[in-house]
């Protein structure tokens, strides 16, 4: 059992498509909201603190399926993906307050400023990439000021509103928490005027901590804090072999072309954060060299762009890895692994005991859990 | 009888009352009120619900998106306004919400006419401005919903590059509505729109105002199809409805006017204009009967859609037959409090118009004798 509290545990709706294999056209699942619904709903029972849900050209609007997935869930919260870039900060307030009326408080903001120039020319953003942190910077004071609950006039480069106000507020006070990513100078100084929460993608320990150290030190400058959360996919099994090995067969289907075309097309990103993952790997798929830490893998990042890292191991060893972050000072972590319906379950059958969390597979529940072992001939 | 038309109800997102401007008798917009007026419409058998947008309400889209799990057959025509989100985000959410219901999603395009929440919105353009960026706006939405890589550079709006990569499930994509009684509005429908929405006004100012849309669609080579809004308080006999109309008003605390009337002057819309120009102001009682089965008294209390038919189910069938002569098709019907008119309107309205709800289908469930009655237990 861990020393510390346990932390929040999220998992992930796959709003970009989910899969067996990474690089590969076998066991692609559809992106359809039954899907994610079935992921919602299994997520919610298994004990999960919450989903997050994505956002890019590739993925269905986290926003709309949030709404959705919140009247098929009960206690499980969202983490909703929204992009300054391409709509009103009043606008967005209001969704946020009716997303967290209709679904009793169950939802957070993550903010996410985008990285890939094409896809933002695509959605009409042509700034540079401090440009678009200094437009976000302006976004989140109005957004902020209106959830809060004044009347708001704002005159930015970017941003101008005359009276802007909510007339209908959010369950959660002052407003829904807001989650933020951003590795580069700009992206942490937004984040440490605006966010309760700095989200990294799953870097080696020290990394992250020098990261976090650089967020606290920001955050400190404005007299404010900060708390920390960890993005990683996340291989667990029984046996440490069997998870190598379920890890190592996500990428088996990969070829050499295709792991080269990812490499060239993840350059392309000006996101901070991504350039730090693909630091992590080369285009080769040798064990050796995706190994980055005793248990931690970069295997994933070869042929996905954003979170590239897992964690691969036995539930002792994954737990452990955990713990190394915890130690930074961290208490949220959202993962995820392929396919996203069946690991789930794996991560709450073998990693929440570790967590000192409850799930609904290790609850007794209403039984009593010998009698039921017996008379259903569960347990041998 | 003309074929019965398609009848739409409506979800309350500002709030429901039994009578008008009366704090008592209020209901909260709450979701799971909401919800309610919904699920009921879906199972009364309506074809869909018109889901407004507005500062004092649920956001819309996002309520759609809730809407649609706990309903079945529900079509929900969603607002949308332009000026404030960018079409190609736009797209990307009327096509997860065409897939998460099962292509349900009907669009309603509302530029905007409240000064007030434009600037506070950050949208700080004039009225016909308002609509040149409605028309740039609907010209990359329905290209990128159609699937094509968009390069545009506008006035107002420029994408380069622009992509839709999920596909909606109505085809080429889920029908626009649009409501805009001035000239810079309706070009705008004769150019993009599939149905153009107008409140009820008498049938001799409908048949006008669709004459100008009908010609600004021709020059476009396109045409468009016609709704129009009403409330409606249908009753088994005409007296009961007119009774029951007239005491939608009649509990009004007296500043409730006076709010009503400040917030219709704040709108910059035409059709609003038009609205207001059928009661004057007046609430006298035959000054509020602008028709014979026509009545401005919502008006009074309420911006927006402000008249109300009312009469027997004859006559308030009667009336829909007179607007479907001149082509309105689809009906968005509205009665206060909404739950309980939405059954006045399936159980007495439905036979009127030769349309069964599958609530009142005079079946009793029971087995056996077909004529046999349900004696309550």
């Amino acid at each position: 059992m861990s020393s510390a509290a346990a932390p929040s545990i999220l998992w992930f709706i796959p709003a970009g498509g989910d899969r067996r294999y990474l690089g590969s056209t076998r066991g692609v699942r559809k992106p359809t909201y039954r899907h994610f619904a079935t992921i919602a709903r299994a997520a919610d029972a298994l004990g999960y603190d919450g989903v997050l849900i994505p956002i890019g050209r590739g993925c269905q609007d986290p926003w709309t399926l949030a709404s959705a997935l919140s009247t098929e869930t009960k206690q499980l919260r969202f983490l909703v993906a929204v992009r300054p870039g391409v709509l009103s900060p009043t606008l967005a307030a209001r969704a946020a307050a009716t997303l967290d009326r209709i679904s009793g408080g169950r939802v957070m903001v993550n903010i996410v400023v985008g990285g890939h120039a094409g896809e933002l020319a695509g959605d009409g953003i042509h700034l540079g990439h401090d440009e678009r942190y200094a437009h976000a910077d302006e976004w989140l004071t109005v957004y902020r000021r209106v959830l809060a609950g004044e009347t708001v006039d704002f005159e930015g480069r970017y941003v101008q509103v005359q009276g802007a106000r909510l007339e209908f507020p959010p369950v959660q006070r002052p407003y829904p928490p807001i989650y933020f990513g951003g590795s580069s100078e700009a992206g942490i100084r937004t984040a440490a005027r605006h966010v309760d929460l700095y989200l990294t993608w799953g870097e080696p320990p020290e990394q992250v901590a020098e990261k976090i150290a650089r967020v606290r030190e920001a955050a400190a400058a404005v007299g404010r804090e900060v708390r920390f959360g960890v993005r990683l996919h996340v291989v667990v099994r029984e046996d440490e072999e069997e998870a190598w090995r379920v890890a190592e067969s996500l990428i088996r289907d990969a070829d050499q072309e295709l792991l080269e075309e990812t490499w060239r097309r993840l350059s392309e990103s000006d996101s901070v954060g991504q350039q730090r993952m693909l630091a992590l790997h080369g285009t080769s798929k040798d064990r050796e060299s995706l190994l980055i830490g005793p248990h931690l893998w970069a295997g994933i990042g070869l042929l996905r762009g954003g979170a590239g890292t897992a964690v691969v191991g036995n539930p002792e060893q994954v737990a452990a890895t955990l713990r190394e972050y915890q130690a930074l000072g961290v208490d949220t972590f959202v993962l995820s692994g392929y396919p996203h319906l069946e690991e789930a379950y794996y991560v709450a059958e073998l990693l929440f005991p570790l967590l000192g969390k409850r799930s609904s597979l290790t609850d007794d529940g209403p039984y009593e859990w010998e009698r039921v072992a017996t008379v259903g001939g569960v347990a041998r | 009888m003309t074929r019965s038309p398609e009848l739409f109800w409506f979800v309350p997102a500002s709030g429901d009352f039994r009578y008008l401007g009366d704090r008592d008798s209020a209901r909260a917009g709450e979701f799971d009120y909401l919800a309610e007026v919904a699920r009921t419409a879906d199972v009364l058998g309506f074809d869909g619900v018109l889901i407004p947008t507005g500062w004092t309400g649920l956001e819309s889209l996002t309520l759609a998106a809730a809407l649609a799990p706990v309903t079945k057959r529900l079509k929900l025509l969603t607002a949308i306004r332009p000026g404030l989100i960018s079409p190609v985000a736009a797209a990307r959410i009327v096509s997860t919400l065409d897939d998460v219901s099962g292509g349900r999603v009907l669009l309603n395009i509302v530029t905007g006419d409240r000064v007030d929440e434009l600037k506070g919105d950050g949208l700080f353009l004039d009225h016909d401005a308002r609509y040149r960026l409605t028309d740039e706006w609907l010209t990359i939405f329905r290209r990128l919903l159609q699937g094509e890589t968009v390069d545009y550079e506008g006035q107002y709006l420029h994408v380069r590059g622009a992509r839709n990569l999920f596909r909606p499930v109505q085809e080429p994509y889920p029908p626009i509505y649009f409501g805009g009684s001035s000239e810079a509005a309706i070009a705008v429908a004769g150019k993009h729109v599939d149905v153009y929405l107008s409140w009820g006004e008498p049938p001799e100012q409908i048949r006008e105002k669709f004459a100008a849309v009908r010609e600004a669609a021709a020059r476009e080579g396109r045409s468009v199809r016609f709704g129009a809004r009403f409330h409606v308080v249908v009753r088994r006999t005409e007296e009961e409805a007119w009774q029951a109309a007239e005491e939608l008003i009649q509990h009004a605390a007296e500043e409730a006017f006076a709010q009503a009337a400040e917030l219709i002057r704040k709108r910059e819309s035409v059709g609003q204009q038009r609205m207001a120009a059928l009661h004057g102001g007046s609430r006298q009682r035959e000054r509020l009967r602008v028709g014979r089965h026509l009545w401005a008294g919502v008006g009074l209390l309420r911006a927006g859609a402000g008249t109300a038919l009312v009469g027997s189910p004859d006559q308030v069938a009667e009336a829909i037959a007179e607007y479907q002569s001149l082509g309105v098709e689809t009906f968005i019907l509205s009665g206060y409090p909404h739950m309980e008119e939405a059954f006045y309107v399936a159980e007495l309205l439905f036979p009127a118009l030769g349309r069964r709800s599958p609530v009142f289908n005079r079946s009793t469930g029971l087995a056996g004798d077909e004529k046999r009655l349900a004696i309550p237990v």
